[in-house]
C-alpha cells in the first residue's frame, strides 16, 4: 500500500472506488472541464480586447492592419497562453516546493536591481525606475514575476500553520512581504509594491486569521499613512495633492500634474454610454495627447472607444476572472493551492482596482497596468502564468484524507 | 494525531464564509467603480465630449475691416487702410523656443523621473533632443525669409534688433522696479541686508510684457506676403527629437513604455502671427477752403478769396483710433452686445468648447477711443472670419469675415470745413480785433479766440455742422501729445458744441418771452417800462445795459414802454428781469426744462453735457431763488447750457413748440421730447422781435462800428434771418498751478460773446438754426456776428439757402 507523508502522519493512500468504473491510479485525477475555465476565457476576452485597445491608442488611421504594438501583444499573449499551459502540467505541489528557492532568487535579484554601481547595459532605468533587466532582445522584470514567487511562497508557509491565528502570529508573514516590498519601493516601483499588500491579507484571511486582528492592522495603517506621506518622493506627493485639488474642485494644476487625470477622465466621460466610433476614437485619443495611452491609461481608450457598456464588460471580465479563482478555491481543499489562488485573485483584483481608479480620476496616478488588457510583455505572460497556476489548481481536486489547514471550532466570525 | 477532514466538518463552512467575505472584499471594490464610471459616461458626457473635440479643431482667424464713417452726402471721413505686420513670438526670436520645447519633449519622456534628477541629468537629456529644434527653427527662419521676399541676414537683423531693444527695455524696467522697491526698503529705516538685496532681485526678475508677447519683424507686408503667412500660420510639422539619434537617447527616453511619444508636433513657423496693422484713414482731416473776404468787417476786407488750409475738420466728432486694449473696452463691448442682439447673433460662433465672439480683441488690435470711433466702437468694429480645420476629417469650415458697418453722419464735410475757417484766427475773425470794442491788456489784439458753432437743420433735427475750435490736429495728437493733452487753457480735446456750457445770456430772451405768454405771465398787447434798473431804490444792481453805459433807458430811447418784440431788439435787460419776477422759481426753472436744458440726446459721438439748471436738479424749483429767477430772466445766474442746447431750443421756437431730437448719426434718432405748448401769438412776437434785432437798426445784431461808422453784420443776398446777440457774463478764468492753493494771476475776464440765428430762404420760414459762442470775446453782436454771417455765406455756397 503506498503511503505518503503529510506533514509528520504517515497516511496510507488508497485507490478511490467509483461506482461501476475502474480504479484510477490515486493522486491522477483530473477535472479537464473546472471552474478555473471562467478565468481563462475571462482572460482571453480581455486580451483580445487589450490588443484592439492598443491599436486604437497607437495608430490614427485604423484601416487595415494592426499597429506594429498591438502585434507585439499578440506575440506575448501567444507566449503567455503557451506559458500558462506549461504551468497548468506539473501538479501544483512542485511550485510549492520551489517557492523558497525563488523567493530567495526573487530578494537576490530584486538587490541585484538596485547595486548602484551594476552597469547601464544590463540595467536600464525605464521611466526612473531601475526594474528591468536588459537580456538583449527582451527585458525582463523581476517584480512582475516576483508578485508569483511571493504569493506562492507565502501559502506555502501559510497551508499547515496555524500561530498566525495569534497577533504575533502574523509577523513572519508580515516579514516575508516586507522585503520584497521594501526592495521594489526602492527601485522606486510603488505601484507594484503597493500590490503585495492586498494579497497578503487576501492569503491572511482564506489561511485563517482573526478578523479582529486583520481589522486592526488596517485601521492602524490607515490612521498611519498621513504619517507616510513626507517619506514620499516630491512626485509621488505631487499626484496626491493633485487628487485633492482635484476634488476640491480646484483647477489650477489641470495643465500640469492633473494633466494625465484630466485627458483619461475627458476621453471617458466623452465615450459616453456607448463609445464614440472607432475613427473618431482614435483621433480623440491622439489629439488630447492620453499620456500612457496603450498600457497605463488604455482602460480610457477603451471606454472612449465603448462607452460604459465597454467599460462594464471589461469590469465584468476582470470581476468573472477574480470569481472564477476565488470558486477555485471553493472547490479545492489542498490548503497551498487554495491560498495560491487566493493570493493571485488579490493580486489580480488590486491591480485592476488601482488601474481602473486612476482611470477614473478616484485614486492618483500610481503606474500599474491593467492585467490582460494593457501593453506589456512582462505583465501580460505573468498574468496568463497566474491563470495557469489557477487552472492548475483546479484542474487537481485532491481527494481525502487532507490534513486540516486549520480548524476554528470556536465561532469568531 | 491530524484531523481528518471531510465535507461535514465545521471548517469547511467557517472557510467558505470566509471565502464569501473574499469575494466581497475583492470584487466589491472593482464593482464600486461602476458608480463613478457611470457618473462620468452620463453625467459629464456632453461637456466632455465637447471638450475632447475641440482639440479636433484648428482655428484660424482671417482678417477684416473697420467700417468707415460717411457724411450725409456720403463723402469719407474715416476708412481703414489695411496691411498687415508680421510677428513673431518674443521667445522664438531670441531662440528660447528651442530650449522650451526640447526641455519640454525630454520631460515628457521621463516624468517620473525627472523631478528626481539633477540639473546636470536633465541638461543631459535635454541637450540630445535639442539639435531637432534648432534645426527646424533654422529651417522656419530662411522659410520665413523667403516667403517675406527678405534675405536672412536682413531678416536676421531686425531679429536682433528687437531682442536688443526689448533687453534695453527690460533693463529700464527692471532698474524702475528695483528703484521703487529699494525706495521701500529705504523708508523702513537702516541699510539692506544682502539678503534682501537678493530677495528684491528676486522679486522684480519676472518678465516684462514685452518678453511674452509677439513683435513685428515684417511691418506693413504687401498683401501677398501676408496672406502666404495666414496660409502658413496655425500649420504643424511633425519633429522627430529621438529619430537617429543614440541608443543611449532611445533608452534614456523610455524604451517601450514611451514610444507612442516619440513625435512631438510643432507649429511649422514657430511662433507666427499675421496682425492686423491697418491704419485710420481720415482722408479729409486737411482740407482747403476758399473764402471770399469781400464779405468781411470792414478792417478785414480784402478783393478777392483766400485759401486756408484748415487741420482737424470733424476731428473732435469723429474721434481717433488708440492701439491699447483695455478691460473698460472688453465690458463695453459685452454691453453693446446685449443692446444690439442682431449684432451678436452675427458675431458669436459655436465651437466645441463654447462661444466665441468674432468680434472679440485680440493682441494688436486698435480701439475707437472718443467721438463716433469710440462711441459706435461695436459698430465700426468688423467680424474676423473663422477657419476650422478637423484634424481627424480634414474638413475644412469657413465662416467669412465681415467688414465692419459704416456709419453715416448727418454732418457736410464740406459745411464744416468752411465752417472751421471762418473760426480759424487765419480769418481774422475768430482773434481779438480793434472793432470787438474792448481789447484789454489780458487779450491784446490778435489772440487767438476759442469756440463753438452748430448749424441744426430745424425740419429733421439733423446737425449739418458741429465745429470746436482751437481745431484738433491728428498730427499734434500722434507727435506732440502732450502739448495738446496738457493745454488746460485751451482745452483743444474738448468738443465745445456739446461738452462746454455757458451761461446763455439774452439769446434766451426769446424763449423766455413765449413761454411767459405760455404761463400768463406776459399778455397780447403787453409793454414793459425800461427804467434802466429793476428795483426802484437801488440803481446799482440789476441794471439795464443801456444804464450801465450811460444812465439811459430804452422807454426814453424809443420813446414808449416796450412791446415784447422790441424788448428783443433792443434786449432790454428790465424787460426780461421783469418776466424772470413774473414767472417766479418754479415757473423760469420749467421754461429752461422744457426748451431742453437738463436733456442730452446720445448723439453718439461721445460725452455730451446736459448743461446745468438751478442749484439742486431734483427739486422742482431746482433749488432757486427769486433773485435767481430774476437773473435767470436774461439768461444769467445758475444756469448753463451748450451751443447745441441753443440751436436745439431756437429750433424749437421756429417750429412752434414742436420739439425734434437732434441727431448726428443717419437713422440714429431717439423719441421726439414732448412738445413746448406755446401760443402762436407769443411765437409770432418772439419771431418778430428776432427779425428786428438784425434787420432793424435798432436792433442789438444790426451793425458793427467801425471808425464811426456803421456796418450791417448781415450781407449775405437772398436769405431772411432771425437772430439774436448775447453777452453772457462769465467768471474769470484764473490760473491756480495747485490746484487748491490760493488763486494765481487772472487768465482771462471777459464775457461770453454768443449769436443764435434761424435763417432761410428770402421770403421762406426759417430752415436752419445757428449757434456760435466765442468764450471770454465780449460782445456778440461784434464777435460773433460777422462769424454767424460767414456760416450763412457758407450755407449758401455749399447749396443749403
Amino acid at each position: 500500500m503506498p503511503t505518503e507523508m503529510v506533514g509528520s502522519v504517515m497516511v496510507e493512500r488508497h485507490a478511490v472506488a467509483r461506482p461501476g468504473g475502474k480504479p484510477r491510479a490515486p493522486g491522477k485525477r483530473l477535472r479537464p472541464l473546472n471552474v478555473a475555465w471562467l478565468s481563462v476565457l475571462a482572460g482571453v476576452g480581455l486580451s483580445v480586447v487589450g490588443v484592439y485597445g492598443i491599436d486604437v491608442a497607437e495608430s490614427v488611421q485604423g484601416t487595415g492592419d494592426l499597429s506594429a504594438t498591438s502585434l507585439k501583444q499578440l506575440l506575448f499573449l501567444a507566449i503567455g497562453l503557451g506559458a500558462g499551459a506549461v504551468v497548468a502540467v506539473p501538479h501544483y505541489r512542485v511550485f510549492g516546493r520551489l517557492s523558497w528557492p525563488a523567493y530567495a532568487g526573487l530578494v537576490g535579484l530584486l538587490v541585484f536591481l538596485l547595486i548602484p554601481f551594476v552597469p547601464l547595459w544590463l540595467v536600464e532605468p525605464q521611466n526612473g525606475a531601475r526594474a528591468w533587466i536588459n537580456f538583449g532582445s527582451f527585458n525582463f522584470q523581476p517584480s512582475e514575476l516576483g508578485k508569483v514567487v511571493y504569493v506562492a511562497a507565502l501559502a506555502w508557509y501559510l497551508r499547515f500553520r496555524k500561530h498566525h491565528r495569534r497577533f504575533t502570529g502574523l509577523l513572519p508573514p508580515a516579514i516575508i512581504t516586507a522585503i520584497p516590498v521594501g526592495l521594489i519601493t526602492l527601485q522606486p516601483d510603488l505601484g507594484t509594491a503597493m500590490l503585495f499588500v492586498p494579497a497578503l491579507f487576501a492569503v491572511l484571511l482564506g489561511a485563517g486569521a482573526r478578523l479582529r486582528h486583520l481589522v486592526v492592522v488596517v485601521l492602524l495603517s490607515a490612521a498611519a499613512a498621513p504619517a507616510a506621506y513626507p517619506l514620499l518622493k516630491p512626485h509621488q506627493q505631487a499626484r496626491i495633492d493633485g487628487l485633492v485639488k482635484q476634488f476640491q474642485g480646484d483647477r489650477s494644476a489641470d495643465q500640469d500634474i492633473n494633466m494625465q487625470s484630466r485627458v483619461a477622465q475627458r476621453l471617458i466621460a466623452a465615450g459616453g454610454a456607448q463609445g464614440v466610433g472607432d475613427a473618431k476614437s482614435r483621433a480623440l485619443v491622439r489629439y488630447n495627447a492620453l499620456p500612457e495611452r496603450h498600457n497605463d491609461m488604455v482602460f480610457a481608450v477603451l471606454v472612449n472607444r465603448s462607452g460604459a457598456l465597454g467599460g462594464a464588460a471589461i469590469v465584468g471580465g476582470l470581476l468573472l476572472w477574480v470569481a472564477g479563482a476565488l470558486l477555485t478555491a471553493a472547490f479545492t481543499r489542498d490548503p497551498f493551492g487554495r491560498l495560491l489562488v487566493i493570493g493571485l485573485a488579490g493580486i489580480v483584483a488590486a491591480q485592476a482596482f488601482v488601474n481602473i481608479g486612476m482611470n477614473l480620476g478616484v485614486l492618483p496616478i500610481i503606474g500599474v497596468t491593467l492585467p490582460f488588457v494593457s501593453y506589456g510583455g512582462s505583465s501580460l505572460i505573468t498574468t496568463w502564468i497566474m491563470t495557469g497556476l489557477v487552472f492548475g489548481v483546479a484542474l487537481r481536486p485532491p481527494k481525502p484524507p487532507v490534513r486540516a489547514a486549520f480548524d476554528h471550532f470556536e465561532e469568531d466570525e | 494525531m491530524a484531523r481528518i477532514q471531510t465535507d461535514r466538518t465545521p471548517g469547511v463552512a467557517v472557510l467558505h464564509r470566509r471565502l464569501v467575505l473574499l469575494l466581497a472584499l475583492l470584487v466589491g471594490p472593482l464593482a464600486l467603480l461602476l458608480g463613478p464610471l457611470l457618473r462620468l459616461t452620463t453625467a459629464r458626457a456632453a461637456s466632455a465630449r465637447a471638450e475632447a473635440e475641440a482639440k479636433l479643431v484648428r482655428r484660424t482667424w482671417l482678417p477684416t475691416a473697420r467700417g468707415r464713417i460717411l457724411d450725409r452726402k456720403g463723402r469719407v471721413l474715416a476708412q481703414d487702410r489695411p496691411s498687415y505686420d508680421i510677428a513673431i513670438d518674443y521667445r522664438v526670436l531670441t531662440g528660447e523656443w528651442i530650449d522650451d520645447r526640447a526641455r519640454r519633449f525630454a520631460r515628457s519622456l521621463n516624468r517620473a523621473q525627472w523631478a528626481e534628477w539633477s540639473p546636470d541629468q536633465r541638461q543631459a537629456l535635454v541637450a540630445l533632443v535639442r539639435p531637432a529644434y534648432e534645426a527646424h527653427w533654422r529651417s522656419a527662419w530662411h522659410e520665413l525669409a523667403r516667403l517675406c521676399g527678405q534675405s536672412v541676414d536682413e531678416l536676421d537683423g531686425r531679429r536682433r534688433a528687437i531682442v536688443d531693444s526689448v533687453r534695453a527695455r527690460r533693463e529700464a524696467v527692471l532698474g524702475a522696479r528695483r528703484e521703487v522697491e529699494l525706495a521701500a526698503l529705504r523708508e523702513r529705516g537702516a541699510q539692506p541686508t544682502p539678503e534682501q538685496l537678493a530677495l528684491v532681485e528676486k522679486r522684480i526678475g519676472g518678465p516684462i510684457s514685452e518678453e511674452q508677447s509677439s513683435h513685428a519683424v515684417v511691418e506693413r507686408a504687401p498683401d501677398s506676403v501676408a496672406l502666404a503667412c495666414l496660409a502658413l500660420e496655425g500649420g504643424e510639422t511633425m519633429l522627430e527629437p529621438l529619430g537617429g539619434t543614440s541608443q543611449d537617447a532611445v533608452r534614456l527616453g523610455g524604451g517601450e513604455a514611451s514610444r507612442s511619444n516619440r513625435a512631438d508636433p510643432a507649429d511649422t513657423i514657430p511662433g507666427l502671427a499675421v496682425r492686423d496693422a491697418g491704419d485710420r484713414d481720415y482722408p479729409l482731416d486737411t482740407v482747403r477752403v476758399r473764402l471770399e473776404r469781400s464779405t468781411l468787417p470792414s478792417p478785414a476786407r480784402q478783393p478777392g478769396a483766400v485759401d486756408l488750409s484748415v487741420d482737424g475738420v470733424g476731428a473732435h466728432v469723429l474721434g481717433w483710433m488708440r492701439s491699447r486694449v483695455f478691460a473698460e473696452d472688453v465690458g463695453a463691448r459685452a454691453a453693446a452686445l446685449e443692446r444690439l442682439p442682431g449684432l451678436a447673433a452675427e458675431a458669436r460662433v459655436r465651437t466645441g468648447d463654447g462661444v466665441i465672439d468674432r468680434g472679440e480683441y485680440r493682441e494688436g488690435d486698435r480701439v475707437g477711443h472718443v467721438g463716433v470711433e469710440g462711441a459706435m466702437e461695436a459698430t465700426l468694429r468688423g467680424l474676423r472670419g473663422v477657419r476650422s480645420t478637423s484634424v481627424d476629417t480634414g474638413e475644412v469650415r469657413t465662416i467669412e469675415a465681415r467688414v465692419g458697418a459704416d456709419v453715416r453722419l448727418t454732418l457736410d464735410a464740406a459745411l464744416q470745413g468752411r465752417v472751421q475757417a471762418i473760426m480759424s484766427p487765419d480769418l481774422g475773425l475768430a482773434v481779438t480785433q480793434v472793432w470787438h470794442g474792448a481789447p484789454n491788456d489780458l487779450m491784446p489784439v490778435g489772440t487767438a479766440l476759442n469756440g463753438a458753432a452748430v448749424v441744426l437743420d430745424i425740419d429733421s433735427g439733423e446737425l449739418l455742422a458741429l465745429v470746436s475750435t482751437p481745431a484738433l490736429s491728428r498730427r499734434a495728437l500722434r507727435d506732440q501729445p502732450e502739448m495738446v493733452f496738457d493745454d488746460t487753457l485751451n482745452l483743444p480735446l474738448m468738443n465745445r458744441p456739446t461738452e462746454r456750457v455757458y451761461p446763455p445770456g439774452s439769446i434766451v430772451k426769446p424763449l423766455i418771452l413765449s413761454w411767459a405768454a405760455q404761463r400768463g405771465a406776459y399778455r397780447p398787447g403787453q409793454t414793459i417800462d425800461c427804467t434802466g434798473h429793476l428795483l426802484p431804490e437801488h440803481a446799482d444792481r440789476l441794471r439795464c445795459w443801456i444804464y450801465k453805459r450811460g444812465g439811459g433807458t430804452h422807454t426814453a430811447q424809443l420813446g414808449h414802454e416796450l412791446t415784447g418784440p422790441e424788448g428783443i431788439m433792443a434786449s432790454c435787460n428790465i424787460f426780461f428781469f421783469t418776466m424772470g419776477r413774473r414767472l417766479g422759481p418754479a415757473g423760469i426753472v420749467e421754461g429752461y426744462r422744457v426748451f431742453g436744458v437738463g436733456e442730452s440726446w446720445d448723439l453718439g459721438a461721445g460725452v455730451e453735457s446736459r448743461g446745468l439748471l438751478g442749484l439742486a436738479s431734483d427739486e422742482r424749483a431746482a433749488g432757486v431763488s427769486m433773485g435767481d429767477a430774476i437773473q435767470m430772466g436774461i439768461g444769467q445766474g445758475p444756469v448753463a447750457w451748450t451751443p447745441l442746447h441753443a440751436a436745439d431750443a431756437y429750433a424749437t421756437l421756429a417750429r412752434h413748440g414742436t420739439r425734434v431730437r437732434p441727431s448726428l448719426i443717419a437713422g440714429r434718432r431717439g423719441a421726439d421730447p414732448a412738445p413746448v405748448p406755446l401760443p402762436a401769438w407769443a411765437v409770432d412776437e418772439a419771431m418778430r422781435g428776432l427779425a428786428l434785432a438784425v434787420n432793424d437798426s435798432r436792433g442789438t445784431g444790426h451793425h458793427l462800428v467801425i471808425d464811426g461808422k456803421r456796418e450791417p453784420v448781415f450781407n449775405a443776398p437772398g436769405v431772411s434771418i432771425w437772430g439774436k446777440t448775447g453777452t453772457a457774463a462769465a467768471r474769470r478764468a484764473v490760473a491756480t498751478p495747485d490746484g487748491e492753493g490760493p488763486e494765481g494771476p487772472v487768465v482771462v475776464d471777459m464775457d461770453h460773446s454768443w449769436f443764435v440765428v434761424l435763417v432761410g430762404r428770402e421770403g421762406d420760414r426759417p430752415r436752419y438754426a445757428v449757434s456760435v459762442v466765442m468764450e471770454y470775446a465780449g460782445s456778440g453782436g461784434k464777435v460773433s456776428g460777422p462769424i454767424i454771417n460767414q456760416i450763412v455765406h457758407a450755407l449758401i455756397a455749399e447749396g443749403y439757402l
